[in-house]
């Protein structure tokens, strides 16, 4: 199935290509996979937001938001949901 | 001189004149401008003691050598001034269009000095400048007010800073308001413009800054906008302006709510990014030369009708007036930011006030026959009342405009443990248990407890997030580790540099494009120094030390820095559960905070460090208290 996702945050240091990407992915795999599988694809992903804390086992300093609602990183991806991927960030 | 128009003016309103005095290089070289310059002045020119709302106090508009550029985030003016709200040296910003026509009048720094027998506004056009009656505009809300002015100047490109009735009313936490929409918002500058009888500052110019490499200038400018836009990092705060705060604050669990008892908010989804995006914006505007466009222009009709005349709520708004009252209507949000903006009240301060008196209600130390009405939480419409009692200090309104901890003070009943403020000052809406950086900056800022002095902890939970600055490794934002050097580091360069530029810090917060490297280098493009960014940084130092020191003149020492007593309790709920902020966390901070300073176990500058710093005469005026 396809997913489609928008990234918020600095392209370069996660080493994407786009703002906006299509994925293919296994049907009912939990954000937790997908950011992994991210990463797998992505290794600047990985190394700026994943590896520290996935090897303290913490969350991720991200902000998943699934079809405009926040969610945890057990959450499921189904077909046809919109991702956005935010860096949290605050301050102004 | 490049990068200044090298001219300070001075008002006296209570002698009715104006004087012209020359900027020298050293001193921008020492000070660069905005904070720095008004901090010097302030220092230099305010005796120990004076009464903040006495004619004593002097008001200082200052740009820097940003403003005027084409720098992205650039137009920026810092008012500073003696706080009424906090009895210490007060600054706030705005952004806009006002900062850059006012250098464009030909002055880098207006000084305002003494206290009009009626009041008056200031009309400041290409060199000339006059002092014109404003009895007829005393009273009046910031549109109003406004609106007059502009007929009356016959300039429709002039941009106008006034105050409403709650500058005027001297409400200890009035604000200065730029085109209606752009907020000098703390610390009360906007009563010392009531108390000098100065309902505005209106400025209409043509000169241009001399700009000493504008070549290369450019080339950064073109190279930073198109990153600004284009790199990802700035995507967020372009789509949703600070709202894209209200969901991760949310999540992380350090969204004040319930006049911060809790720091999640179940009515969250209803005024994150997403909802304010779809229930209320109309429109984004941006200040002069920066690609974002954070501003929010927002309209509703029902159930309070918004105009898209004044800027829609910021963040800082949405949780103020929103999660700490548990308010979750997204409209009477952005009316309660209307009205603040109309009378010209914080609405930091504003929504803390309501929050800690909705507390009190709750607990019975205020009734319905105290206040008027029933003050219980989430009611929108008492908030729009209240608010209103505030601007024109009608009754209980009276007590709060005091801010909080003064009407603790007066209310008792146990309710200082409900006042929620550092040095007087409302606290931001960031709470620090879950991000530890940000109680030590609140704690030791000059101003109290303001979210803009260093750089949120957020930022560092990444590699690399800051490697010109040293700061490589990822930080937690909920342990103290490597927090002392973070909060000394970025207030200096960060909280401290950006005022004197003076610029937008957004921008130059990590991972977004305009890094110290290229902060420095446009700082170099500009005046034709040869800075480098330990020398930058070091100026950033100088100017905190100063400000320091001001307080310390005032009798600031360590046992004012601290933080409230509520964030020793442990939160229960959400993405920061399990955190406090206890007194001995703060302690164990301060002690490597004020070593990293080269400040003394008790809070105050050695007279090695302000040698250092090249603020010999500093260490002469405090020579009492230094070591």
């Amino acid at each position: 199935m396809s997913v489609k996702v928008k990234f918020y945050l600095s392209l370069k240091e996660a080493g994407l290509p786009g703002k906006e990407m299509t994925f293919d992915v296994k049907s009912g795999i939990s954000v937790l996979e997908f950011l992994k599988m991210l990463g797998k694809r992505y290794p600047s992903f990985k190394r700026s937001y994943l590896s520290h804390w996935l090897d303290e086992k913490k969350e991720p300093p991200l902000l998943i938001v699934k079809n405009d609602k926040p969610v945890k990183l057990g959450s499921s991806i189904e077909e046809d949901d919109y991702i956005k991927i935010f860096e949290v960030l605050s301050g102004g | 001189m490049y990068g200044y128009m090298g001219k300070i003016l001075r008002v006296d309103l209570s002698e009715k004149t104006t004087s012209i005095e020359s900027l020298d290089e050293k001193m921008a070289r020492m000070y660069i401008g905005g904070r720095g310059f008004g901090a010097k002045v302030l220092f230099d020119e305010l005796p120990k003691g004076i009464d903040p709302l006495s004619e004593d106090n002097k008001l200082v508009f200052s740009t820097g050598p940003f403003v005027g550029t084409l720098i992205p985030g650039s137009s920026r003016c810092v008012v500073m001034a003696k706080s009424p709200l906090t009895g210490l040296l007060g600054d706030t910003d705005f952004g806009g269009y006002f900062p850059r026509e006012m250098k464009s009048t030909g002055f880098d720094v207006i000084i305002i000095e003494g206290k009009a027998e009626r009041p008056v506004y200031l009309w400041i056009h290409e060199g000339d400048v006059e002092i014109k009656d404003a009895a007829h505009l005393w009273g009046k809300v910031a549109s109003a007010t406004q609106e007059k002015i502009l007929q009356e100047v016959k300039d429709n490109k002039a941009k106008v800073v006034c105050i409403g009735p709650g500058g005027e009313n001297l409400v200890r936490y009035a604000c200065i308001i730029s085109e209606l929409r752009y907020v000098g918002g703390r610390l009360g500058l906007g009563a010392v413009m009531g108390s000098k009888n100065l309902k505005a500052v209106v400025v209409r110019g043509e000169k241009k800054v001399a700009i000493a490499r504008k070549k290369e200038l450019d080339t950064l400018i073109k190279a930073l906008n198109y990153d600004l836009v284009n790199d990802g990092s700035c995507e967020s705060l372009i789509e949703y302006g600070t709202w894209n705060t209200t969901a991760p604050a949310q999540v992380t669990g350090i969204l004040p709510t319930k006049n911060f008892q809790r720091t999640s908010f179940e009515g969250t989804d209803k005024i994150d990014g997403e909802a304010m995006v779809e229930k209320i914006l109309v429109g984004r505007r941006t200040c002069y030369a920066c690609p974002i466009r954070c501003r929010r222009v927002v309209e509703a009709e029902t159930p309070y009708k918004v105009s898209p005349e004044y800027g829609g709520p910021q963040y800082e708004a949405v949780a103020s007036l929103g999660s700490l009252c548990l308010n979750d209507d997204p409209v009477a949000i952005a009316k309660a930011n209307e009205l603040c903006n109309e009378y010209s009240l914080d609405v930091i301060s504003t929504g803390v006030c309501i929050a800690f008196a909705m507390e009190c209600f709750e607990k019975g130390v205020l009734t319905e026959e105290d206040i008027g009405f029933s003050l219980k939480w989430g009611d929108h419409e008492a908030m729009m009342r209240l608010i209103e009692m505030i601007a024109y200090r009608k009754g209980i309104g009276g007590i709060l405009a005091e801010g909080v901890k003064r009407a603790a003070s007066k209310i008792q009943g146990g309710s200082e443990k409900w006042a929620i403020h550092v040095k007087g000052l409302e606290m931001g809406m960031h709470d620090p248990r879950g991000k530890k950086g940000t109680g030590l900056s609140y704690a030791t800022s000059h101003k109290g407890a303001d979210h803009m002095e260093s750089m949120h902890d957020e930022a560092f939970e990444r590699e690399n997030a800051l490697p010109e600055l040293g700061f490589t490794k990822p930080l937690s934002r909920k342990s103290k580790m490597g927090k002392a050097l973070l909060v000394k580091t970025t207030q200096d360069y960060w909280g401290t540099m950006a005022d004197c530029l003076v610029a937008c810090k957004l921008p130059f917060t990590p991972p977004r494009p305009f890094t110290p490297t290229r902060v420095v280098e446009a700082l170099n493009d500009v005046t034709d120094w040869n800075f480098s960014l330990d020398e930058f940084v070091l100026a950033g130092e100088r100017v905190f030390n100063l400000c320091r020191s001001f307080n310390v003149r005032e009798g600031i020492r360590r046992k004012d820095d601290v933080l409230p007593e509520r964030l020793g309790e442990t939160l229960k709920e959400g993405g920061s559960a399990g955190e406090s902020f206890t007194k001995d966390d703060l302690d164990s901070l301060l002690d490597e905070y004020y070593s990293l300073r080269g400040w003394n176990k008790d809070g105050i500058p050695t007279r090695e460090t302000l040698h250092r710093l090249g603020l010999e005469y500093v260490a002469s005026e405090l020579k009492d208290v230094i070591s």
